[in-house]
């Protein structure tokens, strides 16, 4: 297993950079989701506790692909995004993210890891381009 | 108000689909109305998310049909196989019923 961690610093407050992560796609930088769907979702005690169903069309390098097509190796990636207000500074937020990559049954595994890792890493920070995006959209939009 | 009625392929659409086509609609309805209480009601504290409930369920109604289209079952997301034996194994095969 292989894990990938980061921090980033958004320079708006936490309500105006959760409710952009709602908002998140469509976006031009991560053009591979395709769909979010929520399955469930509750609120307990004043957590909001979503359950989605993500639809996303990822590429990798060919050869990668004919090697885990036929062999139909599975890959798990587990991503965790935590958002709080920073501690320094209530007009920005703090956002941490993990993401723990494993591939199974190859020979290779680590390998593949590592780009299915690096592969993530690009896709983290076209994520977090996006959230700026969709601040400004909602922001020229209609006060949040 | 939106612009819908324009063929999707193509118009850029500034919202994400369902991954089923028949949900979209009551995808869109449910998000509108999740937006509105997140806003104005959950970040104020106001926890009670009645007002969503009917579209809501509709709406996962529809996407739990969807999945059965792709022989996916709901009740298989709700397991949590990684880090078990059964992450190797594949959710179509699966026919195990969830605890």
């Amino acid at each position: 297993m292989k894990i990938w961690t980061v921090q980033h610093t958004f320079n708006y407050p936490w309500e105006t950079v959760v409710q952009a992560a709602w908002n998140k796609y469509p976006n031009p930088m991560n053009t591979a989701v395709l769909g979010i769907d929520v399955i469930d979702r509750q609120v307990i005690n004043g957590e909001l506790h979503s359950h989605r169903l993500v639809t996303t069309r990822w590429t990798l390098p060919n050869w990668a692909c004919a090697l885990m097509g036929p062999i139909s190796t599975f890959y798990a990636i587990r991503e965790k995004l935590t958002y709080k207000p920073h501690p320094d500074d209530p007009q920005k937020t703090l956002l941490k993210q993990t993401a723990y990559v494993t591939v199974e049954g190859l020979p290779c595994s680590g390998y593949i890891e590592n780009i299915l890792t690096s592969k993530i890493s690009g896709n983290a920070a076209k994520g977090r381009q996006a959230i700026e995006w969709v601040i400004e959209k909602l922001q020229h939009k209609q006060p949040l | 108000m939106d612009d819908n009625n324009s063929s999707p392929t193509t118009t850029k659409v500034d919202r994400l689909n369902s991954f089923h086509p028949d949900c979209d609609e009551l995808k869109h309805k449910y998000d509108q109305c999740f937006n509105v209480w997140f806003t104005e009601h959950y970040m104020n504290g106001h926890y009670n998310n009645e007002g969503c409930n009917k579209v809501f369920e509709l709406y996962t109604d529809c996407v739990k049909r969807g999945m059965k289209e792709y022989g996916l079952q709901y009740e298989q997301t709700t397991t949590l196989h990684l880090g078990t034996n059964k992450e190797k194994t594949s959710p179509l095969k699966d026919t195990e019923k969830p605890k």
